[in-house]
């Protein structure tokens, strides 16, 4: 069971899993418990499934807020966003820009155009961007991030260094020296660095290399404001005090696989993880003679002609497989909680059991924020 | 048909998110392809655990390894396909290690449009060249769209240079009639959305490449007769008996599988390939030997398990 004091204390609760394993639905409920608690809380989601976007309220992609509708007996508030990560690259250039003119030479940059789409990693680090501004903005008591799925786990959080590395003003100088030559502007260049065009001039071809440094010129001028905001992302992932991870998966092989590695990695990267959940077990009911009596019973009181044997038969051959189904993921827990009890240096391990249906309503939400929490 | 088909092309592109089972269903065809007497290949993308290595017992690098006769895999790691796509590149070769060694530029071929996509491509041509045929386990379905769009984007981009005649090669050998692209979804929503969106950005980036297959995997097909289906679910909605529950279970599952199937007919011109859900009890070696033998009959038998 998960402690609602860490809804109470963090700013943010980041969750990370592989897809498929119902992380949406995991951070929209652990999001309404803070509203229970009576915070005014902020889940950002990316591309989740559709019924449960529209339970959100979320009938668009967008990165604006809307407020999810909750009973009158919660006293704090709810607000969902679906973060449109090829929207954010724009306006992050926007917002360190210096001034307009050099926004407006980046943004009618060709290369530009097709590096913000290509960029790796560019929307990881986008919604790392987006999601500091809304910290930040101090609207909130907690956001609940639900991280976009990704088997390598933690790209998102590494997207931001792998920029900030490549516009490294060092780097920049560097590329734009041969620029610079063309003009008049540098004097001699290093021996090496000769040689180095020569060959991604060779690779590359040259006029590429020209378009990429007058491209870089305009950069260089973001660099600062890129910088700042990195190391303010970086702050407040790793901050004990603020941010809280918290690993959702399912009990597959390949997704508490995925997360065995995402646990270390977020040791390594001392990043502070709060614990896991294990969601959607399966729950088995053993049959004994009874259920099979009474459930006779029921089938004598319906109205309908049906084989009862053949019905019977059937159902025992599902439940069958329903327990060995419950079997397998009952012993992959127990595999996985031993593999994992050292990393989480004691931190929890909730699981939730299979609810029946999809999970796409406020009331679904509530459910399943009772077996996060306790009620 | 689809399969045989499948596996007498030349390049097999595997895609889908990840835990669809793409890397099992790629060990699979590879297994097929190798059975049927055709040099076969089996390739990871740059992944850090080699799926490869659980299904075949093997360590894969990125130097082919033989797992069985005419079947071998590989890891397409980065750093070493790089590198033997600039000593291929580069004239001079003797200078490779400067460049690689060069900080500046590892951060620049690290973030360069479309680099991984060019190194990737590349290394699969010289494999579609080696071998009969080539089965990729690709990365997820974004890199996969990044990847078949790189063509495009390179010869947009550069008008000169090797990247450029790179580019030339990569938009020939995806439009190849020997390629084939396989998005494997499961029975969930949100699998098959992104299976719906994949198939759609295809058709936008890659227009040439020939129409993909999906394959529905993990499918449940039908236990309970129609009349017996809506007894469970409509007149017994008072009975908490665990027999309920499991038919409820069951018919979820079996109404999931149908649900994925007529979506994926009606929103993509594709052919959709049902597989069953093999257990977990044989290990991965064992489920690719089931997967390859369900293959196998979805090619006798037209439209098993299609009964939904």
């Amino acid at each position: 069971m998960i402690s609602d004091q860490i809804v109470q204390d963090s700013k943010l609760i980041v969750c990370v899993g592989s897809g498929g394993v119902g992380k949406t639905s995991v951070s929209a409920s652990i999001a309404l418990r803070g509203a229970m608690l009576g915070q005014k809380v902020l889940v950002l989601t990316i591309d989740p499934a559709r019924r449960l976007a529209n339970s959100l309220g979320l009938s668009k992609i967008g990165n604006t807020e809307h407020r999810v509708l909750l009973d009158n007996d919660i006293s704090g508030e709810l607000s969902a966003m679906m973060l449109d990560t090829e929207q954010t690259f724009n306006s992050l250039i926007d917002k360190v820009a210096p001034d307009e003119a050099t926004r407006d030479a980046i943004r009618g940059n060709r290369i530009y155009q097709t590096l913000s789409n290509h960029f790796s990693g560019s929307q990881e680090y986008m919604a790392s961007e987006a999601l500091f501004d809304l910290v930040d903005s101090g609207r909130f008591d907690l956001v609940v991030l639900d991280t976009p799925p990704a088997k390598n786990a933690l790209n998102f959080l590494e997207a931001s260094s792998k920029l900030a590395r490549f516009l490294d003003p060092r780097v920049i100088k560097w590329f734009l020296v041969p620029y610079r030559e063309r003009r008049g502007i540098g004097k001699l260049m290093m021996g090496t660095s000769v040689l180095m065009f020569k060959l991604l001039g060779a690779i590359f071809g040259k006029e590429f290399l020209a378009e990429f440094s007058e491209f870089l010129i305009n950069f260089e001028k973001l660099y600062d404001g890129f910088q700042a905001r990195h190391e303010a992302v970086h702050e407040l992932l790793r901050s004990k005090d603020k941010t809280k991870f918290i690993a959702v998966c399912a009990a597959t092989d390949a997704s508490m696989d995925v997360t065995k590695h995402f646990i270390q990695e977020l040791l390594d990267k001392e990043l502070p993880l709060a614990g896991v959940v294990v969601n959607k077990m399966l729950q088995v009911v053993d049959l004994n003679s009874d259920h099979l009596e009474s459930f006779k019973l029921d089938l004598d009181a319906l109205d309908i002609a049906v084989h009862q044997e053949e019905l019977l038969r059937k159902l025992e051959q599902a439940h069958s497989e329903m327990k060995d189904q419950s079997d397998i993921e009952q012993d992959l827990l127990n595999e996985f909680k031993i593999s994992i009890s050292n990393s989480l240096n004691g931190g929890f391990i909730a699981k939730t059991p299979r609810i029946r249906g999809e999970v796409h309503d406020i009331k679904a939400l509530v459910n399943l924020s009772y077996f996060l929490f306790g009620n | 048909m689809k399969i045989k088909e499948l596996l007498s092309s030349k390049l097999v592109l595997v895609s889908g998110k990840g835990g669809t089972g793409k890397s099992a269903i790629s060990a699979a065809l590879g297994t097929l392809g190798a059975k049927s007497g055709r040099d076969t290949i089996v390739v990871e993308v740059d992944v850090n655990r080699p799926a490869m290595n659980g299904i075949f017992g093997v360590d894969s690098q990125f130097t082919p390894k033989m797992v069985s006769a005419n079947l071998s895999v590989s890891n397409l790691d980065w750093a070493s396909s790089l590198t033997r796509w600039i000593v291929r590149t580069v004239p001079a070769g003797r200078l490779v290690k400067h460049l690689l060694s060069n900080k500046f530029i590892r951060a620049f071929l690290d973030v360069a449009p479309g680099n991984r996509e060019t190194v990737v491509l590349s290394e699969i041509g010289q494999l579609v060249e080696r071998y009969d045929l080539v089965i990729v386990d690709m990365p997820a379905s974004g890199h996969t769209i990044s990847l078949l769009d790189f063509p495009r984007t390179m010869l947009n981009l550069f008008s000169s240079g090797p990247i450029r005649r790179e580019g030339e090669r990569s938009a020939a050998l995806l439009s190849d009639a020997g390629t084939n692209l396989v998005l494997v979804a499961l029975s969930e929503e949100m699998v098959v959305n992104e299976t719906i969106e994949t198939h759609r950005r295809v058709h936008e980036v890659a227009s040439e490449l020939k129409e993909p297959l999906i394959f529905l995997n993990r499918s449940q097909d039908n236990l309970f007769s129609k009349n017996e289906a809506l007894i469970l679910s409509e007149h017994l909605t008072g009975s908490d008996s665990p027999l309920r529950t499991a038919g409820e279970w069951r018919l979820e599952l079996e109404a999931a599988t149908k649900s994925a199937h007529d979506r994926l007919e009606r929103e993509t011109s594709a052919s959709v390939i049902i597989l069953p859900e093999v257990t977990h009890k044989e290990g991965s070696s064992g489920i690719v030997s089931k997967l390859a033998d369900e293959l196998n009959n979805s090619d006798n038998h037209p439209g098993a398990g299609s009964s939904v």
